[in-house]
Order: structure tokens, then sequence, then C-alpha cells
């Protein structure tokens, strides 16, 4: 699944140590996520969207 | 909810308390086997006592396990819950081996091992075999999910 979780973090000039201390997972797991290689749940999709002010699927697309 | 920085500040500081507390239960265990073995009327009670101990260990160990958990994230989690799967079931599979091996040609395998070796050893060198070829996989799974996602 593709996001905008690097662009959107990089707008806010935070480092993936930050944003993974907003969102209470581990650095790892936000690097896992913004390549796009390991897919939130949705509890944590839901976080995200809430911390960034926007819709999941403006943060995520389908890729099919 | 905690951040995971004091989760794991907090973790720390249970785990020594609990890593102590498990030195402290097997150097006691340990002074009851020697009285056992220098006084062989208190065999029975060394083997209850060292039994009880290993209890009260593997429960502090499941209990402190419990709250790692709960302070790990979902990645983290996905990835042991991963690891076990594929690698403990890897493992499991390579401990069939000599499984089958021992079970349908025992006298070719025994030939194998050093003649002095005595039943309760076999035991534990099956099970540290099974044990550590599943704990061999979930490492290498486990790693190889992280590298994965890197």
């Amino acid at each position: 699944m593709k996001n905008r979780l690097k662009v959107l973090r990089a707008e806010r000039d935070w480092s993936q140590a930050d944003l993974a201390q907003r969102l209470d997972v581990s650095r790892q797991t936000i690097n896992a996520l913004e390549t796009g290689k390991y897919d939130p749940s949705l509890p944590l999709a839901f976080k995200i969207a809430r911390l960034f002010g926007q819709p999941i699927e403006a943060i995520f697309q389908d890729e099919d | 909810m905690a951040g995971q920085g004091v989760a794991r500040r907090r973790l720390l500081v249970t785990f020594a308390a609990s890593f102590g507390a498990a030195l402290v239960l097997g150097f006691v265990a340990a002074i009851v086997a020697e009285l056992g073995k220098l006084k062989p009327e208190l065999t029975v009670y060394a083997f209850v006592a060292i039994a009880l101990s290993v209890v009260a260990v593997m429960a502090l160990m499941l209990w402190l396990t419990a709250r790692w958990w709960r302070a790990a994230d979902e990645a983290a989690r996905e990835a042991h819950k991963w690891s076990w799967y594929w690698g403990g079931s890897t493992g499991l599979a390579l401990g069939g081996v000599p499984f089958i091996l021992l079970y349908t040609m025992p006298e070719t395998v025994e030939a194998m091992l050093p003649a002095d070796l005595t039943t309760a050893q076999a035991v534990v060198l099956g099970m540290g075999l099974l044990g550590g070829l599943q704990l061999a996989g979930y490492g290498l799974f486990w790693a190889g999910w992280w590298l994965a996602r890197r």
C-alpha cells in the first residue's frame, strides 16, 4: 500500500523519531510504514490521520 | 498511555528487578541442590525446591513478557508473531529429522552418541536441540522480517 507519510512528515520538518514519538511507535515502524513495506492497523491508520488532520484515504492509497 | 520511552524505561527497571529475583532464586536452588547431594535424605526437598524455583522464575518471566508485549508497538508484535510462526515451525520441522531418525533407526543414532550418555542427558540433549532449533529459526526470521522492511 502506498502512502504520503514521508511527504507529510517532511512538510512539518519532523524526523522519523519525532513522528514515532507522536504516534507512540518505534522509529523502525515509521521507516517500515514510509517505505510501504508495512501496512498499519486501522487504529494506527486513524491515529495517523488524526495527527495530520486528513482523511485516511488522503494518506494511504490502495495500489490495485 | 505512556510513551515508548517511558514504557521502555519502566520495562528495563522491571526486567532488572526480575533478573535479580531470578538470580536469587537460582542461587537458593543451587544451594539446596548441593545440600541434597551431601545429605541423601534431603534429596526429595532439593527436588521440590528446584522444581518450585523453576516454576517461580518461569512465572516471573511470563509476567515480564506480558509487560514487554504490552509495551511493544504493532509492527514489533507482528514481527514476533510472524517469526514464531514461520521460524518456530521451520525449527520444529528441522527438529523432526533427528526425531524420525531416532525413531526409525535407534541403533544407528545411538552409535553416534557418546557411550556414557545417560538417559537423562539424552532427554535434555533432545529437548535442547528442539528448543534451540526453534529459537534459532525464530531469531533468523525475526531479523529477516526487519531487514526486509528497512
